[in-house]
């Protein structure tokens, strides 16, 4: 059963567009400021940010385990400050498709503290 | 093996052309559906002329914030020049190669224009060496194995082994008519698979820059959004 809030759904097209259109090409890797000061750490690339977070989010239709919430609060808070410079040759809007995860995660409950 | 040949040549070949231009349609009208034009004032009064925007910065910033910087021409510009040659030499070739345009002409009575066997040959080649070096950048390079999945290989495989068993049968290295039909068969699935697969960047990657609006539209024309 979808287990997805309305901002999830109204966009529904288009995040399953985007998946649907990546071609895992990475040429988005260097235009990320954070992949590049982390030594070509993949996991901080683009595409790679944005499969793992929105795209599995829809992927499992928003039910997520703790340890998926985790990992995904993981991605869109540390690893991407949203400062919208990445770039995909293919013209998917990678930094809108994160900040719909953030939308996903604070909903539920989980959104970067500064506290600890 | 004949039978099989005369199907493959006959009406699987206008069905998957059928099905190709169909599904090409099919995507270009759900992309105009599910975006709508965004109108934007000319100069809502907030931001600054084009003008006064030349008037704050050289005009050499100007061009390289807005043509170079940011896009992969800047941060990989030899690979984005390779793959750009691949992705011209891919559509490029079998549309201009003899054979393919003799049987056009065999079955439906127009003759396209053709490149010499010579050139084709050669690009084949260049189109397979390509096919190495992806590969190889799919398995060694781990920026590129972390986001493989199996659509991603299927994708691989749908393009370079047309071009492969294509090769082998046109220099015969193996037994010539077992390997056309295969070559016909793999050539008329990726056709078909093309609108509905990842292969469809072929028709999103015009579409997409060129009506959505963005920093990266080309020629700064775009002017759809997402509904």
């Amino acid at each position: 059963m979808s287990n997805l809030p309305d901002i999830i759904l109204s966009n529904k097209s288009k995040i399953k567009f985007a998946m649907s259109l990546c071609a895992r090409c990475s040429m988005c890797a260097p235009s990320c400021f954070l992949y590049r000061a982390n030594n070509g750490d993949p996991t901080y690339m683009p595409s790679y940010k944005m499969l793992n977070s929105i795209g599995l989010i829809f992927k499992k239709k928003g039910n997520l385990s703790d340890n998926d919430l985790e990992n995904i609060k993981n991605i869109v808070w540390e690893k991407c400050v949203l400062c919208t410079r990445c770039y995909c040759s293919l013209g998917i809007d990678i930094p809108y498709l994160i900040s719909l995860a953030r939308d996903f995660c604070r909903q539920k409950g989980v959104y970067k503290t500064y506290d600890n | 093996m004949h039978q099989l040949y005369l199907l493959l040549r006959g009406p699987l070949a206008l069905i998957s052309f059928i099905v190709f231009i169909g599904g090409v349609i099919y995507q270009i009208i759900w992309f105009f559906n599910n975006t709508k034009v965004q109108e934007i004032p000319k100069n809502p009064g907030l931001l600054p002329s084009k003008k006064e925007i030349k008037s704050f910065y050289p005009p050499e910033d100007i061009k390289k914030l807005t043509k170079w910087e940011g896009s992969v021409w800047s941060t990989q510009p030899y690979f984005t020049i390779l793959t750009s040659i691949f992705h011209i030499l891919v559509i490029l070739t079998p549309i201009f190669l003899l054979a393919h345009n003799i049987l056009i002409k065999q079955s439906w009575g127009i003759a396209p224009p053709s490149l010499s066997e010579k050139i084709t040959d050669v690009f084949t080649i260049v189109v397979l060496c390509f096919g190495a070096y992806f590969l190889y950048r799919r398995i060694f390079l781990s920026k590129v194995r972390i986001i493989t999945g199996g659509g991603d290989w299927l994708m691989f495989f749908l393009v370079f082994l047309p071009y492969l068993t294509g090769f082998l049968a046109y220099h015969q290295i193996f037994s010539y008519m077992p390997m056309v039909i295969l070559h016909m068969f793999l050539g008329e699935l990726m056709l078909v698979c093309i609108p509905f697969t990842r292969l469809k960047h072929m028709i999103f990657f015009f579409l997409n820059r060129f009506y959505l609006k963005s920093e990266y539209s080309f020629f700064k024309k775009g002017n759809r959004v997402w509904n």
